[in-house]
């Protein structure tokens, strides 16, 4: 297969059979594979194969493995931290009786103070064990759909399409990711156009764009990502506790200058990758509430018979310019080629005309 | 259906519940990843065994950055890296069957067993474990990209073993 002819490498072919291209990419493929008969074959070769391997099924596992794992205890759940220390805290909550007892003792009452100190102890310890417990991952959520929709349509009126689709996209909310015109010579016009449409309004546009001209196919995809952002969101609040807990040390530590570096590096290392997920989880959530609309719009191709006559006109016109510039350019070469070789002739014939002249009187 | 992160987390708050759940995924996944690799049956079993204790053993270690699906397999891996170290003969591809369902599944594991090893691993992680070219890259420690060349390099080597078979 030249590369020249298929601009898919057979190898991009089976990472699109796989699901591994990019939105984009995936889509050019199909478009590709759809009237390809070589890539066709290499893609039906490569899913014989995959047919093939899966031959090889496997019994069921045995009962065993269930009764070992089931008879396992389950570890136990990690200990709350104010549970872990309980010790400190009633040794903390003595030491404040104590000096309260003191105080009174003295003769003054800063009993509220004491007690506001005892409380943010245990909200403080309190607090970084939710924030552990219960990241989002665990409530319910609703499935979160990427949509892509495919449409081709013909249509009779080409710029009257071409205007709605502008007045579509403009009332749907959308806007346009590509846009191509084509418009050969003989043959009729085409759009393809990438547009991106608010997902809700995605049912609308497309009930708008059939209204076009005449569908000839229409596919919807919906890839479910809701897997994708649950665990991006667990990655990133996990992330966000991390960068929290090393600015925490580095705003307590006292240690040596290459330990804050240390930490201070760990921290640009944990942001990094925040902001790559941040953008990541922009760019899924872009995808998500705005649906992709791949417009393909053909012109009704009608050939135009009415052009002979001011065709002809113009090929007599053309001939006889062609004529006159013929004569022209035959008369400047015949002047051109005298003026080049007319001294030369001249020089030569001059030479010639004694000895010339000398030999015919002898032969007569 | 709660995601398999979901149902980690919930285990490690204490939950034997989602713990069964996700035994009930992943036992048949697991004993199918050892089996297709091991010669002996029953040491399939107990290592898949092994990896689902293992599971329980490190709940806490768990970091929902990864997916559980990868943190399974990355213990089946250590598990079994460890088995071919202990017997260096348990390889199962290649070998003959010890219960060849049909001519068709012992001329898979012949050819798979003439595969370089390290693509047959990666063909076989994605044919049968069905994992992403990200999730092989990041459990065998390589690169994107050779992934994907050496998965199409297995992939047209087993092509042309079935060209060859063709009568």
């Amino acid at each position: 297969m030249r590369p020249d002819m298929h601009p898919i490498e057979p190898e991009e072919l089976m990472a699109y059979l796989d699901g591994e291209l990019s939105e984009a990419r995936a889509s050019e493929t199909a478009r590709h594979l759809a009237h390809c008969r070589d890539c066709q074959a290499v893609a039906a070769e490569m899913q014989s194969v995959s047919r093939t391997l899966l031959a090889w099924e496997i019994e069921e596992a045995g009962p065993g493995v269930e009764r070992a794992v089931n008879a396992a205890p389950l570890p136990a759940p990690p200990r709350p931290l104010w549970k872990s220390r309980m010790p400190w805290i009633f040794a903390m909550a003595a030491a404040v009786i104590g000096a309260m007892v003191l105080v009174r003792i003295q003769g003054t009452h800063p009993v509220s103070r004491a007690e506001l100190l005892t409380e943010p102890v245990e909200v403080k310890q309190a607090a970084p064990e939710q924030n552990e417990a219960g990241p989002p991952a665990n409530e319910p959520r609703e499935p979160q759909v990427a949509r892509t929709a495919q449409i081709t349509l013909t249509a009779s009126d080409f710029p009257a399409a071409r205007a709605a689709l502008d007045e579509i996209l403009k009332r749907r909310g959308g806007h346009i990711g590509s846009l191509t015109l084509g418009s050969p010579p003989d043959a009729g016009r085409t759009l393809d156009a990438v547009l991106r449409v608010p997902a809700a309004q995605l049912d609308a546009a497309l009930a708008d764009v059939r209204r076009l001209g005449r569908v000839e196919t229409e596919q919807q995809t919906g890839e479910e990502v809701t897997r994708q952002v649950v665990d991006l969101d667990a990655r990133l609040a996990n992330s966000r506790n991390t960068e929290q807990r090393l600015a925490d040390i580095l705003r307590h530590t006292a240690g040596k200058i290459s330990d804050v570096l240390e930490v201070e590096k760990e921290i640009g290392r944990v942001r990094g990758e925040i902001e790559q997920m941040e953008a990541e989880r922009k760019s899924l959530a872009d995808r998500i509430s705005f649906a992709t609309l791949n417009v393909r719009l053909n012109e009704e191709y009608k050939a135009h018979l009415a052009t002979s006559t001011p065709y002809g006109l113009s090929r007599l016109r053309n001939s006889a310019v062609e004529g006159y510039r013929n004569a022209a350019g035959s008369l400047t070469g015949a002047a051109a080629f005298l003026l080049s070789a007319g001294p030369s002739l001249v020089l030569w014939a001059a030479i010639l005309f004694f000895p010339a002249r000398y030999l015919w009187r002898k032969i007569r | 259906m709660a995601s398999d992160e979901a149902l980690m987390l919930e285990f490690q708050a204490g939950s034997r519940g989602a713990f069964d759940e996700l035994f009930a995924r992943y036992r048949q996944p697991l004993f199918g990843y050892f089996r297709r690799r091991l010669a002996s049956r029953e040491r399939a079993e107990e290592l898949t065994q092994e990896t689902f204790l293992a599971v329980l053993r490190a709940t806490r270690r768990y970091q929902p950055r990864a997916l559980v699906r990868t943190y399974l397999y990355a213990i089946a891996i250590r598990l079994l890296a460890a088995e071919r170290r202990r017997t260096p003969a348990a390889d199962a591809p290649g070998d003959p069957p010890c219960d060849p369902r049909n001519d068709e599944t012992l001329w898979v594991r012949q050819a798979l067993g003439r595969l370089n090893p390290l693509e047959r691993e990666i063909l076989m992680l994605r044919e049968y474990e069905d994992l992403s070219y990200a999730e092989i890259a990041d459990l065998l420690h390589l690169p994107l990209n050779t992934v994907r060349t050496r998965l199409f390099r297995a992939r047209m080597a087993l092509k042309g073993a079935l060209e060859a078979r063709k009568p």
